[in-house]
Protein backbone atom coordinates (compact mmCIF):
# COMPACT_ATOMS: atom_id res chain seq x y z
CA UNK A 1 0.00 0.00 0.00
CA UNK A 2 1.69 3.13 -1.19
CA UNK A 3 0.73 6.53 0.10
CA UNK A 4 -0.57 9.20 -2.20
CA UNK A 5 -3.62 10.41 -3.99
CA UNK A 6 -6.07 7.56 -4.44
CA UNK A 7 -7.26 8.57 -7.91
CA UNK A 8 -3.65 8.98 -9.04
CA UNK A 9 -2.77 5.54 -7.66
CA UNK A 10 -5.70 3.97 -9.48
CA UNK A 11 -4.75 5.70 -12.72
CA UNK A 12 -1.19 4.45 -12.24
CA UNK A 13 -2.45 0.86 -11.95
CA UNK A 14 -4.61 1.29 -15.02
CA UNK A 15 -1.68 2.65 -17.06
CA UNK A 16 0.48 -0.25 -15.91
CA UNK A 17 -2.13 -2.73 -17.15
CA UNK A 18 -2.37 -1.07 -20.55
CA UNK A 19 1.40 -0.92 -20.90
CA UNK A 20 1.75 -4.55 -19.84
CA UNK A 21 -0.85 -5.72 -22.37
CA UNK A 22 0.45 -3.50 -25.17
CA UNK A 23 -2.70 -1.38 -25.39
CA UNK A 24 -2.82 2.24 -26.42
CA UNK A 25 -4.09 4.85 -24.06
CA UNK A 26 -6.12 7.82 -25.22
CA UNK A 27 -4.91 9.76 -22.25
CA UNK A 28 -5.78 10.83 -18.77
CA UNK A 29 -8.58 13.21 -18.13
CA UNK A 30 -8.01 14.70 -14.76
CA UNK A 31 -11.52 15.92 -14.26
CA UNK A 32 -11.67 16.02 -10.49
CA UNK A 33 -12.78 19.61 -10.28
CA UNK A 34 -15.04 19.54 -13.30
CA UNK A 35 -16.73 16.33 -12.20
CA UNK A 36 -17.37 17.68 -8.76
CA UNK A 37 -18.49 20.99 -10.19
CA UNK A 38 -20.63 19.97 -13.11
CA UNK A 39 -21.00 16.28 -13.79
CA UNK A 40 -23.17 16.74 -16.88
CA UNK A 41 -20.67 19.05 -18.53
CA UNK A 42 -17.80 16.72 -17.65
CA UNK A 43 -19.65 13.81 -19.23
CA UNK A 44 -20.43 15.79 -22.35
CA UNK A 45 -16.74 16.52 -22.76
CA UNK A 46 -15.65 12.96 -22.03
CA UNK A 47 -18.25 11.29 -24.26
CA UNK A 48 -17.59 13.85 -26.97
CA UNK A 49 -13.97 12.73 -26.97
CA UNK A 50 -15.05 9.11 -27.19
CA UNK A 51 -17.29 9.87 -30.17
CA UNK A 52 -14.45 11.71 -31.86
CA UNK A 53 -12.26 8.63 -31.51
CA UNK A 54 -14.40 5.62 -32.40
CA UNK A 55 -11.66 3.13 -31.53
CA UNK A 56 -11.88 3.81 -27.82
CA UNK A 57 -12.88 0.53 -26.18
CA UNK A 58 -13.21 1.40 -22.54
CA UNK A 59 -13.39 4.27 -20.09
CA UNK A 60 -11.94 3.51 -16.69
CA UNK A 61 -13.18 5.97 -14.09
CA UNK A 62 -11.16 6.31 -10.92
CA UNK A 63 -14.29 7.12 -9.00
CA UNK A 64 -17.74 5.63 -9.04
CA UNK A 65 -19.65 8.86 -9.48
CA UNK A 66 -18.01 9.53 -12.83
CA UNK A 67 -18.56 5.99 -14.09
CA UNK A 68 -22.22 5.80 -13.12
CA UNK A 69 -23.05 9.19 -14.56
CA UNK A 70 -21.30 8.25 -17.78
CA UNK A 71 -23.50 5.16 -18.12
CA UNK A 72 -26.55 7.33 -17.49
CA UNK A 73 -25.47 9.93 -20.03
CA UNK A 74 -24.21 7.67 -22.83
CA UNK A 75 -27.62 6.98 -24.47
CA UNK A 76 -28.06 10.72 -25.07
CA UNK A 77 -24.97 10.49 -27.28
CA UNK A 78 -26.19 7.39 -29.08
CA UNK A 79 -23.53 5.33 -27.32
CA UNK A 80 -24.57 1.84 -26.27
CA UNK A 81 -22.83 0.40 -23.23
CA UNK A 82 -21.09 -2.01 -23.32
CA UNK A 83 -21.37 -2.66 -27.09
CA UNK A 84 -19.97 0.69 -28.24
CA UNK A 85 -18.06 1.53 -25.11
CA UNK A 86 -17.19 -0.36 -21.95
CA UNK A 87 -17.20 1.54 -18.66
CA UNK A 88 -15.45 0.42 -15.50
CA UNK A 89 -15.46 2.11 -12.13
CA UNK A 90 -13.89 1.92 -8.73
CA UNK A 91 -15.64 1.72 -5.39
CA UNK A 92 -18.90 -0.21 -5.84
CA UNK A 93 -21.31 2.18 -4.22
CA UNK A 94 -24.96 1.12 -4.08
CA UNK A 95 -25.95 2.92 -7.28
CA UNK A 96 -23.43 0.83 -9.25
CA UNK A 97 -25.84 -2.10 -9.04
CA UNK A 98 -28.98 -0.02 -9.60
CA UNK A 99 -28.05 1.57 -12.91
CA UNK A 100 -28.56 -0.27 -16.21
CA UNK A 101 -26.32 -1.79 -17.30
CA UNK A 102 -24.77 -2.38 -13.89
CA UNK A 103 -21.27 -1.11 -13.36
CA UNK A 104 -18.28 -3.44 -13.48
CA UNK A 105 -16.06 -2.18 -10.71
CA UNK A 106 -13.69 -2.79 -7.81
CA UNK A 107 -15.49 -3.34 -4.53
CA UNK A 108 -13.79 -1.56 -1.68
CA UNK A 109 -14.18 -3.25 1.69
CA UNK A 110 -14.88 -0.04 3.54
CA UNK A 111 -16.85 -1.67 6.35
CA UNK A 112 -14.07 -4.15 7.00
CA UNK A 113 -11.42 -1.42 7.00
CA UNK A 114 -13.32 0.59 9.58
CA UNK A 115 -14.07 -2.47 11.67
CA UNK A 116 -10.45 -3.61 11.75
CA UNK A 117 -9.18 -0.10 12.50
CA UNK A 118 -11.43 0.06 15.56
CA UNK A 119 -10.47 -3.49 16.56
CA UNK A 120 -6.80 -2.53 16.47
CA UNK A 121 -7.43 0.56 18.56
CA UNK A 122 -9.43 -1.45 21.09
CA UNK A 123 -6.72 -4.11 21.28
CA UNK A 124 -4.21 -1.40 22.09
CA UNK A 125 -6.41 0.49 24.56
CA UNK A 126 -7.87 -2.48 26.40
CA UNK A 127 -5.11 -5.09 26.19
CA UNK A 128 -2.03 -3.02 25.55
CA UNK A 129 -1.40 -4.79 22.27
CA UNK A 130 1.45 -3.20 20.36
CA UNK A 131 -0.01 -2.11 17.03
CA UNK A 132 2.80 0.23 16.01
CA UNK A 133 3.81 -0.25 12.38
CA UNK A 134 1.01 -2.79 11.94
CA UNK A 135 0.03 -2.85 8.27
CA UNK A 136 -3.01 -4.81 7.20
CA UNK A 137 -4.25 -5.30 3.65
CA UNK A 138 -7.97 -6.18 3.55
CA UNK A 139 -7.88 -6.64 -0.22
CA UNK A 140 -10.62 -5.87 -2.72
CA UNK A 141 -13.07 -7.68 -4.94
CA UNK A 142 -13.78 -7.28 -8.64
CA UNK A 143 -17.50 -7.17 -9.33
CA UNK A 144 -18.61 -8.06 -12.86
CA UNK A 145 -21.77 -6.46 -14.14
CA UNK A 146 -23.00 -5.46 -17.59
CA UNK A 147 -21.01 -2.29 -18.28
CA UNK A 148 -17.73 -4.00 -19.19
CA UNK B 1 -17.41 -0.01 19.48
CA UNK B 2 -20.71 -1.21 20.88
CA UNK B 3 -20.18 -2.73 24.30
CA UNK B 4 -17.24 -0.45 25.06
CA UNK B 5 -17.14 2.87 26.89
CA UNK B 6 -15.80 4.57 23.78
CA UNK B 7 -17.72 7.04 21.67
CA UNK B 8 -17.17 8.10 18.08
CA UNK B 9 -16.48 11.72 17.17
CA UNK B 10 -16.30 12.49 13.45
CA UNK B 11 -14.27 15.25 11.84
CA UNK B 12 -14.84 16.16 8.20
CA UNK B 13 -12.22 17.53 5.83
CA UNK B 14 -13.36 16.65 2.28
CA UNK B 15 -9.98 14.90 1.87
CA UNK B 16 -8.26 18.30 2.02
CA UNK B 17 -5.04 17.92 3.98
CA UNK B 18 -5.12 21.46 5.37
CA UNK B 19 -8.70 21.04 6.58
CA UNK B 20 -7.79 17.65 8.01
CA UNK B 21 -5.00 19.19 10.04
CA UNK B 22 -7.40 21.81 11.41
CA UNK B 23 -9.91 19.08 12.23
CA UNK B 24 -7.27 16.99 14.01
CA UNK B 25 -6.11 19.96 16.08
CA UNK B 26 -9.69 20.51 17.22
CA UNK B 27 -10.32 16.83 17.95
CA UNK B 28 -7.13 16.49 19.97
CA UNK B 29 -8.47 19.04 22.46
CA UNK B 30 -11.02 16.40 23.43
CA UNK B 31 -8.10 14.14 24.44
CA UNK B 32 -9.28 11.19 22.37
CA UNK B 33 -8.10 7.64 23.06
CA UNK B 34 -7.30 7.25 19.39
CA UNK B 35 -7.59 8.85 16.01
CA UNK B 36 -8.32 7.11 12.73
CA UNK B 37 -7.46 9.06 9.60
CA UNK B 38 -9.03 8.18 6.26
CA UNK B 39 -6.70 7.87 3.28
CA UNK B 40 -2.93 8.09 3.13
CA UNK B 41 -2.59 11.70 2.04
CA UNK B 42 -1.89 13.76 5.13
CA UNK B 43 0.01 16.93 5.89
CA UNK B 44 3.35 16.48 7.66
CA UNK B 45 1.86 17.83 10.87
CA UNK B 46 -1.06 15.41 10.67
CA UNK B 47 1.06 12.27 10.61
CA UNK B 48 0.81 10.26 13.79
CA UNK B 49 4.42 10.76 14.84
CA UNK B 50 3.66 14.45 15.10
CA UNK B 51 0.70 13.97 17.38
CA UNK B 52 0.93 14.82 21.02
CA UNK B 53 -1.90 12.74 22.39
CA UNK B 54 -2.33 12.62 26.11
CA UNK B 55 -4.15 9.76 27.68
CA UNK B 56 -6.99 11.05 29.89
CA UNK B 57 -6.35 8.42 32.57
CA UNK B 58 -2.73 9.37 33.11
CA UNK B 59 -1.52 11.85 35.65
CA UNK B 60 1.79 12.60 33.97
CA UNK B 61 0.16 14.53 31.20
CA UNK B 62 3.44 16.10 30.26
CA UNK B 63 4.81 12.77 29.13
CA UNK B 64 4.10 11.93 25.54
CA UNK B 65 2.29 8.81 24.64
CA UNK B 66 4.08 6.56 22.23
CA UNK B 67 2.93 7.48 18.75
CA UNK B 68 1.00 4.78 16.99
CA UNK B 69 0.85 4.29 13.30
CA UNK B 70 -1.13 1.25 12.27
CA UNK B 71 -2.51 1.05 8.76
CA UNK B 72 -5.54 -0.84 7.44
CA UNK B 73 -6.33 -0.62 3.77
CA UNK B 74 -5.71 -2.03 0.34
CA UNK B 75 -3.59 -1.29 -2.72
CA UNK B 76 -5.52 1.05 -5.05
CA UNK B 77 -2.99 0.75 -7.87
CA UNK B 78 -2.88 -3.05 -7.75
CA UNK B 79 -6.68 -3.27 -7.73
CA UNK B 80 -7.01 -0.93 -10.70
CA UNK B 81 -4.31 -2.81 -12.60
CA UNK B 82 -6.00 -6.14 -11.85
CA UNK B 83 -9.41 -4.93 -13.11
CA UNK B 84 -7.91 -3.37 -16.25
CA UNK B 85 -5.89 -6.49 -17.10
CA UNK B 86 -8.95 -8.70 -16.72
CA UNK B 87 -11.00 -6.36 -18.91
CA UNK B 88 -8.34 -6.45 -21.63
CA UNK B 89 -8.03 -10.23 -21.41
CA UNK B 90 -11.81 -10.60 -21.56
CA UNK B 91 -11.96 -8.40 -24.67
CA UNK B 92 -9.07 -10.27 -26.27
CA UNK B 93 -10.76 -13.63 -25.63
CA UNK B 94 -14.08 -12.34 -27.02
CA UNK B 95 -12.35 -11.05 -30.16
CA UNK B 96 -10.55 -14.37 -30.67
CA UNK B 97 -13.81 -16.28 -30.21
CA UNK B 98 -15.58 -14.01 -32.67
CA UNK B 99 -12.81 -14.41 -35.25
CA UNK B 100 -12.89 -18.20 -34.92
CA UNK B 101 -16.57 -18.32 -35.84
Amino acid sequence: MKPGNRAANRARGFRAALAGRGCARLGDRSSYESFLGDLRQANRVALGEVLARPRVDCVFATNERSAISMIATAPQFGISIPDDLAVAGFGDIEAAALIAPGLTTVRIKGDQMGYRAIELLLAHLQKGTDIAAHVEDVGYEIVWRGSA
Amino acid sequence: MHGTDLQLIVGESSYETDLEEVSIRKLIRWRPDGIILVGTNHSAASRPNHFVVRHPGRRDLGQLERPIQALVGFDNAAAAQDLAERLIDKDTAASASSAAR
